[in-house]
């Protein structure tokens, strides 16, 4: 019983005649102060302290804190935990890496492997070397081997049918250079070569047929190919996101140029153009927006030549129309509009309503005027300040209802 | 559920008759009312502890820990007042504090000693970078800046708010504002920094640039930066806002009933303390009358006022919870379109200021960083009692205050000045009246009562109608009263006893006050005064009608 003054001598009598029936009875005689009551009082506590007791949760958080565990998920040298996928439609995985940081911190070596619950794979290293002479300005190299089980394949061009879908397995390894500077804080360009081999293999969905099954080399060129391809990239962008990890305001325009050339005979020589335009205007504030996204890609073979139809662009997917399955419709030239309305509910919590339309098609006039796939949506996203953490998306689209659930924000890739 | 609190009451008197038959305690000892809490045992034994600060968000937050009963704070004294203790230390009174006072402070000691500054160790993980120094008389220090974006923002705040806070009651660090001269830091072998995993390692040159590279630096170079004294005694970690120390033997009341924490949620409010949780408080252990007692401090004032320590403070700070349900379900609900209020407040661009106003601000509506077990509890006798020191700080003492953060920009300084006692004035307005706000009780030797209606007298509130004083006599051993005669009405803060209330040992004078405005103030403040030395002596207020 605690207590003091007013309420007070009542709570007194009371403790003490708790008290009286364990202990001696003298310790009943009644105290002639106010402090004597007080330390009688402190006095029956001295005898029963100990520590508070903690709860489980507690003392999770106390070892989470004191052992720095989310720092270790991501720690500037040494090995660190990987989670989520390699690739869009890969389903979640796992993976451990190992980094340092050499040159006082202007040289990163990284090296990570990561597998997914469908069995994709996928293993990296890379040098990276920033500032260069002081500037904003950043030259890397590296490797990266990937072994992505289970794409999917619904044929090409607009017409394909759900039932057309089969299973297919890419295998590749692509080492490159890369060179990229800012200037301004807002003008981005980038420069990037190097070289690709992929492979092309039964897939390993034991829902669906291998792409073998159903498609012939006509109808999905390079399915019979292992390809090594060269390549040179350039692109020039404005990015003028306040948060590039969740964006509530400004904007990212690229323009992207590729060349890829077949090392052996020429069968797949092309060329690529991307052009991708997001912005997000605040209504009022950064409490709410709206996130307009817009995607042009377009691949031009050279002369003769074949573009592996893996390569191709593609519509459909968590970052394109969400009402449809990853990689959905895939031609030689893909369009993708976004719009999502999105508003704070607190501050780790957003919203988003939003309306996907694309379509593919053998050239991008191909696609003007044309009825476009659409789907609309909500999703939640769960965010930090800075970044987001984990995005729920659900679309209606003309082939039914999806739900993607990804950590990173959208329109991230 | 009053009625429900009334019968456990009376069950709890009843338990305790048995012993009351035998042992007959009095209402009122001889040592009543008590001006300090003896805090009698030796707390030596106390532990040093961690507080998680994400599970006090969510404890606090979610699961709602701490006793909510409606009831009295239980360290009052006879009086309703806090007497001196671990926790508290009545300041505002007789003698009246200075400006002077008020611009020393908690600091008794002095600034760091001229010289070098050696480093100890660097602080880079945190919301605040930092350094632990030794100056060159050997006394080891805490070294904070302020942001690049906000020169003097953050360290303005600490100085102001470790004043008042002093002022208040509280324990407080020694705060001073300092010079960092980089030239003069002198790194060791000895110094060192944790790096992002926790690992120690030796403090470089390096590190020490980059930490500074966090803090606002003056165009010669320098730092404006707070050191704060290390506090005296062994640190044994945060408190609590519910509950009590375990292992503390003098620590016998609930943390959410004492009401100097119940009532430092109008002095933050006042303050705009958003950041008084846990992880902002410190217990050490001290040595006093050779036994070992815990002291409780605040800590930390760098996110109060327009500061949030490492930014101008976010318009939400002091208005909404970090997670509060209502405005969640409405802003999902209406898609975002329906705004909370406080989005639109304007403030000025006073960058060593940050953000802070005083026209938007409400006390009522005030709130820290989540739910605070004690700040929930307040009732309107711990808001009156916390309103009236408020109101007991002067503008000039105010002033002084400011004055020791040293703005460059007057402008700046007078804005500070002005915006604290409009929120002072805002705090009277709100708390001053919520009960019937009659202080300072006085029966003189002929039976004439005095009394002071603060909220009049402070300009909350126009004169009230009239006063009526039921006047009984008082049985201390039994606690009953027994009425004498009609009430008196008095158009006065005065009153005369009729001459038969006056033949016993003590006597009751429960004073009613009528006001159009406030029906509340009819609820009485009932004084007690005990025969002493030829005259009587005030052993007695209680605020009725609250329970």
């Amino acid at each position: 019983m605690r207590c003091f003054p007013a309420a007070v001598v009542a709570c007194w009598l009371l403790s003490q005649s708790l008290a009286s029936a364990q202990t001696d009875p003298a310790a009943a005689t009644p105290p002639a102060t106010r402090a004597a009551a007080l330390e009688a009082e402190r006095a029956a506590r001295a005898q029963s302290l100990q520590a508070e007791p903690r709860s489980w949760l507690e003392r999770t958080l106390i070892f989470v804190e004191d052992k720095r565990v989310l720092q270790r998920l991501n720690p500037p040298e040494g090995f660190y935990p990987g989670v989520g996928g390699v690739t869009n439609g890969s389903g979640f995985g796992i993976g451990v890496g190992y980094r340092r940081r050499p040159a006082r911190g202007r040289v990163l070596l990284d090296a990570s492997t990561a597998y997914t619950y469908r069995g994709y794979k996928a293993a990296q290293a890379r040098i990276v070397a920033q500032p260069l002479a002081g500037r904003p300005m950043e030259l890397s190299a590296g490797t990266r081997w990937y072994d992505y089980t289970q794409e999917d394949f619904f044929g090409l061009g607009r017409t394909t049918s759900q039932s057309d879908r089969v299973s297919y397995r890419l295998e590749g390894l692509d080492t490159y250079t890369q060179f990229q500077a800012r200037k301004s804080h807002w003008l981005v360009v980038r420069a990037r070569a190097g070289a690709q081999r992929l492979t092309v293999d039964r897939g390993t969905d034991p829902r669906f047929p291998s792409v073998e099954e159903t498609f012939t080399d006509q109808t999905a060129p390079g399915l019979r190919d292992a390809l090594t391809l060269g390549y040179a990239q350039a692109s020039a962008g404005v990015d003028t996101r306040d948060q590039p990890g969740n964006t509530r305001g400004g904007g990212l325009y690229n323009l992207s140029f590729g060349a890829f050339r077949h090392t052996r005979g020429g069968d797949f020589d092309f060329n690529r153009v991307d052009v991708t335009a997001f912005h997000v205007i605040p209504i009022f504030d950064k409490k709410r927006g709206i996130a307009l996204h817009a995607t042009a890609s377009r691949i031009d073979p050279v002369g003769t030549s074949r573009v592996p139809f893996y390569l191709m662009p593609t519509v459909g997917g968590a970052d394109s129309i969400r009402g449809f399955r990853e990689f959905r419709f895939r031609d030689a030239a893909a369009v993708n509009f976004n719009v999502e309305y999105r508003w704070e509910a607190f501050s780790a919590l957003d919203l988003a309503l939003f309306v996907d339309a694309g379509d593919v098609g053998p050239t991008w006039r191909s696609l003007v005027g044309a009825n476009l796939r659409t789907a609309w949506g909500g999703g939640f996203r769960f965010n930090t300040n800075r970044r987001v953490l984990l995005r729920l998306d659900v679309a209606r689209g003309q082939e039914g209802l999806r739900i993607f659930a990804v950590m990173r924000p959208v329109f991230s890739r | 559920m009053t009625r429900l609190l009334r019968l456990l009451a009376t069950g709890l008197l009843v338990a305790a008759l048995p012993l009351a038959a035998r042992t007959a305690a009095p209402a009122y000892f001889p040592d009543d009312p008590l001006a300090v809490d003896p805090e009698s045992r030796d707390a030596a034994g106390v532990r040093e502890r961690d507080i998680s600060d994400p599970y006090d968000f969510v404890e606090n937050t979610f699961l709602k820990k701490g006793d909510r009963t409606n009831q009295r704070a239980v360290n009052v004294n006879t009086i309703d007042e806090v007497p001196d203790s671990s926790w508290f230390t009545n300041r505002l009174g007789a003698p009246p504090l200075t400006a002077d006072d008020v611009a020393r402070g908690p600091n008794l000691t002095g600034a760091p000693a001229a010289g070098p500054w050696t480093l100890v160790s660097g602080k880079s993980d945190g919301i605040t970078p930092g350094f632990t120094i030794r100056d060159a008389a050997g006394t080891t220090w805490f070294i904070k800046f302020d942001p690049v974006s906000n020169p003097e923002m953050a360290t303005g705040a600490e100085m102001i708010s470790t004043k008042l806070f002093w002022v208040l009651g509280y324990h407080v660090p020694e705060n001073y504002l300092a010079r960092l001269d980089p030239a003069n830091l002198v790194v060791t072998d000895q110094a060192t920094i944790r790096d992002v995993l926790g690992h120690k390692r030796a403090l470089t040159r390096a590190d020490v640039d980059e930490l500074l590279a966090k803090g606002a630096r003056r165009a010669d170079g320098t730092y404006r930066v707070i050191a704060s004294r290390a506090l005296p005694g062994t640190p044994v970690g945060p408190f609590k806002y519910f509950g009590t120390r375990g292992d503390d033997p003098n620590d016998i009341f609930p943390h959410e009933h004492r009401r100097e924490l119940r009532g430092l949620r109008a002095f933050s409010a006042w303050l705009n303390h958003d950041d008084s949780r846990s992880i902002n408080s410190l217990d050490t252990l001290v040595p006093v009358g050779g036994r070992t007692v815990v002291r409780h401090h605040l800590i930390d004032f760098g996110s109060t006022l327009g500061s949030a320590s490492v930014a101008a403070q976010k318009p939400r700070a002091g208005n909404e919870y970090i997670w509060e349900a209502r405005p969640t379900l409405l802003t999902m609900l209406s898609f975002g379109f329906w705004v909370r209020p406080w989005i639109k407040v304007q403030y000025p661009d006073y960058p060593s200021i940050g953000n802070l106003e005083a026209a938007y601000f409400w006390p009522e509506r005030w709130k820290p960083e989540y739910p605070n077990a004690a700040f929930d509890n307040a009732r309107p006798d711990d808001l009156f009692w916390a309103a009236r020191r408020v109101m007991a700080v002067t503008d000039e003492q105010i002033r002084a205050a400011v004055a020791s953060a040293e703005y460059s920009d007057p402008g700046a300084a007078a804005y500070m000045s002005d915006v604290i006692s409009a929120r002072r004035d805002k705090i009277g307005l709100q708390w001053l009246t919520g009960v019937n706000p009659l202080v300072d009780f006085a029966l003189d030797a002929s039976g004439t009562l005095t009394f002071t209606n603060v909220a009049t007298a402070t300009r909350r509130a126009a004169a009230p109608d009239g006063y009526e004083v039921v006047w009984s006599t008082f049985d201390n051993a039994t606690g009953v009263a027994q009425r004498i005669g009609a009430p008196v009405s008095s158009a006065a803060e005065r009153a005369q006893a009729p001459a038969e209330a006056l033949t016993g040992e003590f006597v009751e004078a429960a004073v009613h006050t009528r006001h159009p405005r406030f029906p509340e103030w009819r609820r009485p403040v009932v004084a007690h005064f005990r025969r002493h030395a030829g005259g009587w002596r005030l052993v007695g207020v209680r605020r009725d009608g609250l329970d």
